[in-house]
């Protein structure tokens, strides 16, 4: 049976090697675009149109393979070259173990599985929080005055499409989106749209919204203008209730709460060149509280969230405060297990045999 | 680079060239001898180095040569130091870009270098290019403008070299005429230029007399007054020129700056300080003054004598806390040796005796060759181990040292296949890789320090040694394969290629690519565990990231097509020189980009390098492969 379905066309082109020939060249080209896009671009836009892309765009309408197109076509000859053309015994252990990694490696790249969530967390001495802030996401978020803050109701920025409603029932209150944008600025008293910038950080979204009472639509609405550039939630009563409407940078809620108990720069003597950089923390979970030293190459693991040493600030008045990235990654071990694969893999197929001398 | 702020760069330079006097002194480096003085421990950049090691990355800065007239870079740094007003007509300074003469008013025919007396007049519109230059982004800058900010900087350099001794020497400006203030100040009649440590002798009196006129305006200052007031304005100024300026030599303890309360401060910050209070700083102020007046004197007894208390001070102070007085000789040993750039004159010899051998048939000239690579290779394995014990850490952390790395890796490459396919192939190609790629290295020390401190994120030894010098192997696999490439396609233009020999290069060639493909793809994986230790991203398709990558793809391409017999092993040859172009780029060419985290390190001129070798390089496979396609079919 397997050898029939092995030499059918169809399962002899997906296992051959010129297909694979074909894939690696265009992974190459892929690679060398987007590096040189890169450049011009920066590392966002490189990644949304090539390296994490189904289809890439040429000149905007011209449809070519993105590079997870490439990666899937690769996988499908690589299991395919495994089922039906290498054939498994102890001489080809060496070249199976190559390939099972370079699957695992496709399959990850393809099917982006699970996400990983990237944020921050800024934090001055003394402060403590359990709450990280993406790096690009923004989310509209509103509350009422009197909950005090703490029944916050958010929704995606980039989920926001005209004549969008937003229901927060628990706020008693309805949101209509009349206009959005990924990138705007505030230019007398409106908010103007702008060419969304390569690097997301770059952008300020904002909107104009209509705000209704959760009593029903049929009350006069109230028209707000909210704009991430602006330094204060907006503030607005309905029906004798104060509001607060704003565009923030995602929150994400962490597991732990992180107190930053001290943070601590060093130089080389007589320069200005950085030795290290170390965040003393104190985390407190469910469990209890424990204390721990993020600094370069040694990040904290706890939760399944890593705390990696970020960057740094002082304010006017001396004050240091301490950013970590915060990384989820549920499929971190993966890269790990195939990477380990393919090398024992290269070891086991190439040197014994061949050591120095080539194959004759 | 920043632009010093402060006083400006031409009042600086007139400062410092009018400090010691207008007498000449003949010199005194002839009679003297440096014994001492190489081993003054100094701190600059963050590390401490002996002084040696100063004067050799100072005068490559300066002038791109680690001598100046035959002598060592030692000797042109005691003249800049204790004889200052000796240097300034030593032809130095080199400007690489001619275009940039015109424009600080250099009109005459280029030279390679000038001296500091040639480029006085253009000290004005060369801060003001420079300046200029220092607002520009460093991607957009002219060649002028770059010239121009390193010429600034070269000039600065030395400006700063040469002002580290000139507290000890009579300033114009500290010129004390008046009866009153030499009363006051208790000058004795010689006295009358007097220099910044006289002053710093008398820092008590001149903190009563300023405290005596603070608190209050005085409306009759008398003119002894007047004389003290404008000394004590001008001290300031001296302090502030001179404040974190060279030569840091006296460590202080007890400071509160830096690492672990380390601080070094140059003499200038010890005499305003008060550090002539201190039973140490006084015994080493006083050593360095014995020092200087007996090098003006030409008493070499005195000179050494009082190097010798000066170190023996420090190191009783702060050797083995601070540093280790083992490692410091250890470095002037280093400097002595020049491993690589001899080991590269072997290398040279080598396969110029083993090419000549191949062509005579003579086993003595290959013997010859062979054990020429030999002590080359011990040379520079040499260099190396000396480089990691001073650094204490693994042999590649930069740019430089990745070149020394591969270099000694496809050197043994070499010597590897030789034992296996006997044919000298292994041998040139590993000599070939030797010479060419020390040569790039020598590029590199014109930067400065190649022993520089690590920053931060690369404070690690473990992933340093696992990550780096993995993926460097694997560069030098590609290089190794490449050359072997190049000698493949030339031995097929024969008009009667051995046939025993073509098989023999395409066995290394395959070899070679084989691993360079595992050392690569092994340091590309370690590199992404880093990566994930670090920034908490396996793969974050950062250049330098994506050229390893290219490299794996490609090596993966020629091992398959040739096993599938697409390609035979005319192809694998002209693959294995693409295989080296494409580490050119992942090395070098990742960099000109100037994005990512690994845009480090790159040095002008090397871009246009970079860009030739790739055009030959090409137009050679071009025409090889075309004759060698048309000779074989």
């Amino acid at each position: 049976m397997k050898r029939t379905i092995a030499t059918h066309p169809v399962f002899r082109l997906l296992s051959g090697l010129p297909l694979t020939l074909i894939g690696l060249c265009l992974l190459m080209a892929q690679v060398i675009w987007g590096t040189l896009y890169q450049a011009g671009h920066g590392l966002f836009q490189a990644k949304t149109k090539i390296f994490a892309a189904w289809v890439y765009w040429l000149a905007e309408f011209i449809p070519l393979p993105g590079m997870r197109t490439v990666a899937a076509l690769l996988f499908i000859n690589l299991l395919a070259a495994v089922m039906f053309r290498i054939r498994h015994d102890w001489s080809r252990a060496g070249l199976l173990l190559i390939h099972y990694g370079l699957m695992m490696l496709l399959a990850g790249s393809v099917f982006a599985f699970p996400p990983i969530q990237e944020s921050f967390l800024t934090l001055k001495e003394g402060e403590k929080s359990n709450l990280s802030l993406a790096y690009h996401q923004w989310e509209l978020a509103g509350w009422r005055e009197r909950d005090g803050g703490n029944r916050v109701m958010t929704m995606d920025a980039e989920r926001l499409r005209p004549g969008q409603n937003v229901e927060w029932p628990l706020l008693k209150m309805a949101i209509r989106v009349q206009r959005c944008w990924v990138n705007c600025r505030r230019s007398g008293g409106k908010l103007e749209p702008m060419t969304a910038m390569d690097d997301p950080e770059e952008n300020l979204p904002g909107g104009d919204f209509l705000v209704f009472s959760a009593t029903g639509q049929e009350n006069e609405p109230i028209p707000v203008s909210v704009f991430a550039g602006q330094a204060e939630p907006l503030a607005f009563d309905v029906k004798g209730s104060r509001f607060f409407l704003v565009l923030r940078l995602k929150h994400h809620v962490l597991p732990v709460t992180v107190k930053l108990l001290d943070f601590k720069r060093t130089t080389y003597p007589g320069s200005m060149i950085p030795r290290s950089f170390q965040s003393l923390v104190e985390v407190e979970s469910g469990a209890g509280r424990f204390q721990a030293l993020i600094a370069m190459n040694r990040p904290l693991r706890v939760k399944g969230y890593t705390f990696y040493q970020s960057a740094y600030s002082e304010d006017v008045s001396g004050a240091e405060s301490s950013t970590l990235a915060v990384v989820r990654n549920p499929a971190g071990m993966l890269p790990y297990a195939a990477t380990l694969l393919m090398f024992l893999g290269l070891v086991v197929h190439f040197f014994p045999r061949q050591g120095f001398r080539g194959r004759r | 680079m920043s632009i010093r702020n402060g006083v400006g760069f031409v009042l600086w330079a007139w400062l410092l060239l009018t400090v010691g006097g207008q007498t000449i002194l003949p010199a005194a480096v002839e009679t003297v001898s440096l014994d001492e003085l190489q081993r003054l421990v100094v701190l600059e950049n963050g590390r401490k180095m002996p002084l040696d090691s100063l004067a050799v990355n100072a005068l490559r800065q300066i002038s791109g040569r680690s001598s100046y007239r035959g002598q060592a870079a030692l000797v042109w740094l005691a003249r800049v130091l204790f004889t200052p007003e000796q240097t300034y007509r030593d032809e130095i300074f080199r400007v690489n870009e001619p275009a940039l003469l015109p424009a600080i008013g250099i009109f005459s025919p280029p030279r390679p270098r000038y001296s500091c007396w040639d480029l006085s007049g253009a000290l004005a519109p060369l801060e003001k290019l420079a300046r200029q230059a220092a607002d520009v982004n460093d991607k957009s800058r002219s060649p002028v403008e770059n010239e121009a900010l390193q010429l600034y900087e070269r000039l600065d350099l030395y400006f700063g070299l040469l002002g580290s001794f000139q507290w000890a020497l009579p300033d114009e400006s500290l010129t004390v005429t008046d009866p009153e203030a030499r009363r006051y100040l208790d000058l004795t009649e010689k006295q009358i230029r007097i220099c910044f440590l006289d002053l710093a002798e008398r820092s008590d009196r001149i903190a009563s007399f300023a405290a005596s006129l603070s608190g209050g305006k005085k409306t009759n200052v008398s003119p002894g007054q007047r004389e003290i007031m404008r000394l004590t304005t001008r001290i300031d100024q001296l302090v502030l020129n001179h404040q974190g300026r060279p030569l840091r030599v006296i460590p202080t303890l007890d400071g509160g700056v830096g690492a672990d309360g380390e601080e070094w401060l140059n003499p200038w910050e010890v005499l305003a300080t008060g550090g002539l209070k201190d039973d140490a700083g006084r015994r080493e102020i006083t050593a360095l003054v014995a020092a200087q007046r007996a090098f003006r004197n030409h008493d070499d007894v005195g000179f050494n004598a009082g190097l010798n208390a000066f170190n023996a001070s420090v190191r009783g102070r702060a050797g083995g806390r601070l540093f280790a007085a083992g490692k410091i000789g250890l470095e002037i040993f280093y400097n002595r040796l020049d491993a690589f750039v001899r080991a590269s004159w072997l290398y040279g010899g080598a396969v110029v005796l083993l090419v000549l051998a191949l062509f005579i048939g003579a086993a003595w000239l290959r013997l010859t060759g062979i054990g020429l690579l030999a002590a080359g290779f011990v040379l520079h394995s040499g260099g190396q181990v000396l480089r990691m014990i001073i650094g204490g850490r693994p042999p590649v952390t930069n740019l430089f040292e990745t070149f020394i790395f591969v270099a000694w890796v496809a050197v043994l490459l070499g010597m590897l296949l030789e034992a296996s396919q006997k044919k000298s192939l292994g041998l040139i190609s590993g000599g070939m890789a030797g010479i060419f790629l020390l040569f790039i290295a020598g590029r590199y020390t014109l930067n400065g320090d190649t022993m520089g401190m690590l920053v931060a994120v690369l404070n690690t030894n473990l992933w340093l040694a696992v990550h780096v010098a993995t993926i460097t192997s694997g560069y030098a696999g590609c290089v190794i394969a490449g050359i072997i490439g190049h000698f493949h396609l030339l031995q097929r233009l024969a008009h009667c290629p051995d046939r025993g020999r073509l098989a023999s290069s395409a066995r290394s060639i395959r070899a070679a690519l084989v691993f360079g493909l595992v050392f690569t793809f092994l340091g590309t994986a370690m590199g992404g565990v880093w990566a994930d230790q670090s920034w908490g991203r396996f793969w974050g398709w950062d250049p330098k990231e994506n050229g390893a990558l290219l490299i794996i793809i490609w090596l993966a391409i020629l091992l398959h097509a040739r096993r599938g017999g697409i390609i035979s092993d005319l192809g694998m040859a002209a693959g294995s020189i693409i295989a080296l172009l494409i580490v050119a780029l992942a090395w070098l060419g990742v960099n000109v980009l100037g994005v990512g985290l690994h845009s480090y390190g790159f040095i002008s001129g090397v871009a246009r390098g970079l860009l030739w070798f790739l055009i030959v390089d090409l137009i050679f496979l071009a025409v090889t492969l075309s004759l060698a396609r048309r000779r074989s079919g």
